[in-house]
């Protein structure tokens, strides 16, 4: 997956967020957004999800600019895996459901066609026992792990993760964790915005640290680790490493 | 029999009891004054009363759908984008819920109604009472959608769907369930709001209690029949409302 963003900047309700950010060309497979809150990692997620159009600039994925017009933002947002916090699945609708609809509503599949899929998919994440359960009688890590799959059964270009575990405790955490790494392992490219700088650091490979509307440090996330380059995300380290 | 009515779901003992006290008291009330029962002249005119039944169960059920109609437009001209539809959506419900029903159906059925050629007082009636309904409905829809979390609303827009699928299938549904409980309560409130249409001329129940009242001077005899006719048909639904609510609520 290649990224790039050019003087993008972005205001949400006459708030500057997104203040003329910067990345050159990189290019990277599994990419973890950190950095204090209120710096930007969601509004950004947000707009290579296609829910928020830059104000200005450019914001390039595999070489295409991303579009501007809701309906090729619409086309877009198509291919890409949004997965939130909390509240992803709609709560009216089965676990199945949840992911036959985008299936045969928006993918053109039928629904015998999108059922098989969906229930091959529950399976193979040992969800299947789960596949008639409505949202609020699964665990919230059964939830998020539902919705991630509902991301991945669209076979999307690129899986983009809100914070997906920072409602969760640390076992259902754990649990979910796991099963992006496991997806990670096997190509689809990940961007995720995370607390948890541990599983960043060995399932990434490569770290943008975001704080006030700028991209202030680029790197493999090795080299992140080791040495940060900025005063600002060494200090960003240090308070969240010593907890 | 007694422990058969304690587990019964619709007949809970307390709610016997209830019953059983308050007739009492009604009775000893009614003894004190003396009261002559004649049910014999009332009798007389019970097909009278049971037109009248009858068409304000029309009534009802033609401005239950009309009210919800309004209603729905109501709630999705607030929702709008465009500021016109947002100023005339909150100008007509802020106007129909600060002036009394009564008003509004002399203005609109003396006023608006006459000059728009719309004469039959029954259908004047029906518009009349569902937009007065609608004003409310349309709040309490509003209130259903505005309760889903933001992010369903997002995921369905990062999955693909567009407005109008974001609707049918992910806000609409579920602000049903938000919806119906409190909407089963305003229709409530819509059959009992339907003998206001009296005063314009329309024969329902409750001008057709007194009619029957002025024919026999038999007061009481007349207007007992009127409050069960109306307790038979809401009685029903508050019964609904309260299964409903249960049902509806998640297990969050």
């Amino acid at each position: 997956m290649d990224l790039e963003i050019r003087n993008l900047r972005l205001a949400l309700g006459g708030k500057d967020i997104l203040k003329g950010m910067e990345l050159p060309p990189v290019s990277a497979n599994i990419v973890a957004l950190i950095g204090p809150s209120g710096g930007g990692k969601s509004t950004l997620l947000r707009v290579w999800g296609g829910l928020l159009t830059p104000d200005a600039g450019e914001v390039i994925l595999d070489g295409e600019s991303l579009p501007r017009k809701e309906k090729e933002l619409r086309a877009y947002r198509r291919h890409m895996g949004m997965v939130f916090q909390n509240w992803n699945l709609f709560y009216h609708l089965s676990a199945l459901e949840n992911l036959v609809l985008p299936l045969t509503r928006v993918h053109g599949f039928s629904v015998a066609d999108a059922e098989s899929k969906t229930l091959a998919l529950l399976e193979r994440f040992q969800l299947a026992d789960h596949a008639h359960k409505k949202p609020h009688q699964l665990s919230g890590g059964q939830q998020q792990r539902v919705a991630i799959l509902r991301a991945l059964s669209v076979e999307p270009r690129c899986l983009l993760l809100d914070e997906p575990t920072s409602a969760l405790d640390p076992e259902m955490a754990a649990q979910v964790l796991e099963m992006i790494e496991e997806v990670a392992g096997q190509g689809t490219p990940v961007i995720l915005v995370t607390h948890h700088l541990a599983f960043a650091r060995r399932v990434s490979d490569m770290i943008l640290f975001l704080a006030d509307g700028q991209i202030t440090e680029f790197c493999s996330s090795e080299e992140f680790f080791k040495q940060p380059e900025t005063e600002a995300c060494q200090r960003f380290l240090d308070t969240v490493l010593r907890m | 029999m007694i422990g058969c009515l304690r587990n019964s779901r619709w007949l809970p003992l307390h709610v016997l009891l209830g019953v059983v006290f308050l007739s009492g008291l009604c009775t000893a009330a009614l003894n004190s004054v003396a009261y002559q029962w004649n049910f014999d002249a009332v009798w007389g005119y019970r097909e009278k009363l049971l037109t009248g039944w009858g068409v304000t169960i029309g009534l009802a059920v033609a401005s239950l759908f009309l009210s919800t109609f309004f209603g729905l437009l109501c709630a999705l001209m607030r929702r709008s984008q465009w500021m016109p539809f947002r100023a005339s959506a909150i100008v007509y419900t802020e106007l129909i819920r600060s002036t009394p029903l009564l008003v509004q159906i002399l203005l609109l059925y003396y006023g608006v109604a006459q000059a728009v050629g719309l004469n039959n007082r029954y259908v004047a009636g029906v518009v009349i009472l569902s937009l007065f309904a609608g004003a409310y409905i349309s709040e309490i829809i509003r209130a259903g959608i505005e309760g889903i979390p933001r992010t369903q609303i997002e995921s369905a827009r990062s999955l693909g769907f567009t407005p109008v699928q974001t609707y049918r299938f992910v806000i609409l549904p579920q602000a049903l369930r938000q919806i119906l409980p409190p909407m089963t309560g305003q229709f409530i409130s819509l059959i009992k709001d339907s003998s206001l249409l009296m005063i314009i001329g329309v024969q329902e129940f409750t001008q057709s209690a007194r009619e029957v009242n002025s024919y026999t001077y038999s007061t009481l005899e007349s207007y007992l029949p009127l409050a069960l006719g109306y307790l038979f048909l809401t009685l029903p639904l508050s019964i609904l409302a309260h299964g409903l609510e249960k049902r509806m609520r998640y297990g969050s």
